[in-house]
C-alpha cells in the first residue's frame, strides 16, 4: 500500500476512534460500538508496518 | 449444524488449516462447514473439499469508500455491516477463529448470537478480548515470532478446533488431480520426465527473501553436481526474481515455470520433484500435502517450529536474515538432502515424532523456555535452572508476586482499596519487567498474564477467588523452585 494511503487511512482511524471513544462514554459497548471496532480493525491492520495477515503476527 | 471457521491470514496459513477442516468434516460429517478468507488469499481455499461454502472478505471494497471519498466511514461501515448481516444470517451453531487478530475477534463476537459454541478469540459483552479455550490461550501466550512454541501451527489450529488429525489430513485434494496435471507437465516441458528439483526463489516479505545473485549460485550447483534438472517455481510477482537468478548465466538447463502455475500445478510440479528448496511461503505449505521433501530457509522473522515443511526427510536451514546464509550452504544442504546424508552445517531435521516433528542435528538444543512450556501445558519435566540470572529472575518474581497476593484482600476495603490497586499494579509493572530482562522466563510469565486476561467480566468476590487461583498456581511453581514447604504440592497448572 502507498505511504500517501497509508498516512490517510491513519487520518481516517484517528477520527474513527475519537468517534468511537465518545460513543463508548455515552452509550457503552453496543452492537454499533462493536462494528465501529471491527472497522477500525480492519483499518490498523492496513496502517501498520508489520505483516498483518500473518498468523503469527506479534500484534495480539 | 453449521460451522464457520474464520481464516484471515495468508496463502500459507490456509493451507496449514485445511486439515483441521477435513477433521471437523470426519468428526461432523453431516454439517455444513463454512469458511471465512480473505478474497485476496481465496485461491488457497478453492478445492478444499472439506468446505461448503466460502464467504470472501473483501477488504479493498470496504476500505475504498475511506480512501476514494475523502474518509466516508459510514459508507464502508455501511459495506461492512451488510456482509456481516448476510454472514449472520446463516445462523452458526459453532464459529472457530482461526485467526488470533484483533479484527477477528470482534468479527467472531458480532457473529455469535445466541448459543453459539466459540472457539479462538472473541470478546465479552464489555467489549474486551475472550479466550474461551485453552489451545487459544496456549497460542495467546506462546505462540508467534520471539516466542517460544514447538507445536507446529498445524497440530495448533487443530487443538484449537477440538479436532484430531491423521496422515489423510495432509493429502492432496482428489478434485486437483495431481498425477494428471504431472503427466500434462511433463508433457509440455521434457525436461520434468526426468529427476528435478523444484526451487521457489520469492518470500512474502523482504526480511524472508534470498537475494538472487545467491539463488543463482544455488542453482548453478545443483545443475553442476546433483545430476538433476532444476524447475524454478512461483508467482507472477517473482518473474523479475527469477530473470535477476538466472542472468548471471550457467543456468540455460533450467526450466522456468515462474508466473505459468497455478496451485493446482505447483502441487503437480512438487510432488513429482526430488526436493523443493524455498523460503516461508505458500510453496512451502503446499509441499506438506506430497511425500517431497524439502528444504526450507528460515529467517529470523519466522519460528520455523511453527511453519517449516511436514513431509519427513525436510529440513530446515536457519540463519539470522538472508544476508548471513552462504549459498554454499544451501547448496550443501540440498545435496545432503538428495543423498539422504547429514551435513556438518547445523540443520532442523523432520522427523516423525509427534507432537514436535523437528529436531536440531550438529547443535545443542537444551532449550529451558521450551522445557518450561512442556511442564506448564502438558505435565512434563520441569526444566532444571542452572543460570544463575533466570535464578535472579525467579527470585525477583516470588517477591512481585509475594506482595500482589498481599494486595489482593485489601481491594474489597474502601480505605486501602486506591493503595491496593497502586501497589498491583507496580507488581505487574515488576512482572512484566522481569519478562524482558529474563526471556528464559517469558512462557511461565506468559501464562500467568494470559490466565488473569482470561477472567473476563464477573462478580467482585468470583474475580477475587479466580485471581486467587492464578496467583496461589503461579506461587507454588516458584516455590518449587526457590525451596518452600508448599513445593511439596502439586504445581503443574
Amino acid at each position: 500500500m502507498k505511504k500517501e494511503t497509508q498516512n490517510h487511512l491513519a487520518r481516517v482511524l484517528e477520527r474513527l476512534q475519537s468517534s468511537s471513544q465518545k460513543i463508548l462514554a455515552t452509550r457503552g459497548y453496543t452492537l454499533d460500538s462493536a462494528r465501529i471496532k471491527l472497522l477500525e480493525e480492519l483499518i490498523k491492520e492496513q496502517v501498520a508496518n508489520e505483516n498483518p495477515s500473518a498468523s503469527t503476527r506479534t500484534i495480539r | 449444524m453449521k460451522i464457520l471457521v474464520l481464516q484471515l491470514a495468508r496463502f500459507g496459513d490456509i493451507f496449514i488449516t485445511w486439515p483441521t477442516l477435513r477433521a471437523l468434516r470426519r468428526k461432523y460429517p453431516d454439517a455444513e462447514i463454512h469458511c471465512v478468507v480473505r478474497k485476496r488469499f481465496a485461491a488457497a481455499i478453492q478445492g478444499c473439499e472439506a468446505v461448503d461454502r466460502v464467504w470472501e472478505l473483501d477488504t479493498a471494497s470496504i476500505l475504498e469508500p475511506l480512501v476514494l471519498r475523502s474518509g466516508d466511514a459510514d459508507v464502508a461501515l455501511a459495506i461492512l455491516s451488510e456482509w456481516l448481516e448476510l454472514l449472520g444470517e446463516q445462523d452458526f451453531d459453532q464459529i472457530i477463529n482461526l485467526s488470533f487478530s484483533p479484527f477477528s475477534s470482534y468479527l467472531s463476537s458480532l457473529l455469535a448470537t445466541g448459543n453459539v459454541n466459540v472457539r479462538g478469540y472473541t470478546r465479552h459483552d464489555d467489549g474486551y478480548l475472550a479466550i474461551p479455550d485453552d489451545a487459544s490461550a496456549y497460542f495467546y501466550a506462546q505462540v508467534g515470532i520471539g516466542r517460544f512454541n514447538r507445536f507446529h501451527l498445524g497440530e495448533v489450529f487443530a487443538a484449537v478446533a477440538d479436532v484430531e488429525l491423521c496422515a489423510q489430513d495432509w493429502q492432496a485434494p482428489a478434485s486437483w488431480m495431481v498425477t494428471d496435471r504431472l503427466a500434462a507437465l511433463r508433457s509440455r516441458h521434457p525436461g520434468l520426465k526426468g529427476d528435478y528439483v523444484v526451487v521457489h526463489l520469492g518470500a512474502s516479505q523482504e526480511s524472508k527473501a534470498f537475494p538472487p545473485y545467491k539463488w543463482h549460485g544455488v542453482i548453478l550447483g545443483l545443475l553442476r553436481k546433483a545430476g538433476v534438472r532444476v524447475v524454478l517455481m512461483g508467482a507472477d510477482g517473482e518473474k523479475e526474481l527469477a530473470s535477476a537468478a538466472l542472468a548471471a548465466g550457467g543456468c540455460e538447463a533450467a526450466i522456468n515455470l515462474v508466473g505459468s502455475t497455478d496451485f493446482a500445478d505447483s502441487l503437480a510440479l512438487i510432488h513429482g520433484g526430488r526436493l523443493l528448496i524455498g523460503g516461508d511461503s505458500a510453496p512451502m505449505h503446499l509441499a506438506s500435502f506430497t511425500p517431497t521433501p524439502c528444504l526450507n530457509l528460515s529467517f529470523a522473522s519466522v519460528n520455523f517450529w511453527e511453519t517449516g515443511p511436514r513431509s519427513v526427510g525436510s529440513r530446515v536451514l536457519f540463519a539470522e536474515s538472508p544476508a548471513t546464509l552462504p549459498s554454499a550452504t544451501v547448496l550443501g544442504g540440498a545435496l545432503a538432502v538428495l543423498a539422504g546424508e547429514s551435513s556438518e552445517y547445523p540443520y532442523v531435521a523432520r522427523t516423525e515424532k509427534l507432537p514436535v516433528g523437528f529436531e536440531w542435528r550438529n547443535r545443542d538444543d537444551r532449550d529451558f523456555p521450551w522445557a518450561l512450556i512442556q511442564a506448564i501445558y502438558s505435565g512434563g519435566q520441569w526444566p532444571v535452572v542452572e543460570d544463575a540470572i533466570v535464578a535472579a529472575g525467579l527470585y525477583r518474581l516470588r517477591e512481585a508476586v509475594g506482595l500482589a497476593v498481599e494486595q489482593i484482600p485489601l481491594l474489597t476495603k474502601p480505605e486501602t482499596r486506591a493503595l491496593a490497586n497502586d501497589l498491583l499494579g507496580q507488581a505487574d509493572v515488576a512482572i512484566h519487567g522481569i519478562q524482558n530482562l529474563v526471556p528464559e522466563l517469558k512462557p511461565l510469565i506468559a501464562w500467568f498474564q494470559t490466565e488473569r486476561l482470561r477472567l473476563g467480566p464477573m462478580e467482585l468476590n468470583q474475580l477475587m477467588e479466580r485471581t486467587n487461583q492464578i496467583y496461589d498456581q503461579f506461587q507454588a511453581i516458584l516455590n518449587m523452585y526457590l525451596g518452600d514447604e508448599k513445593a511439596s504440592r502439586e504445581v503443574h497448572p
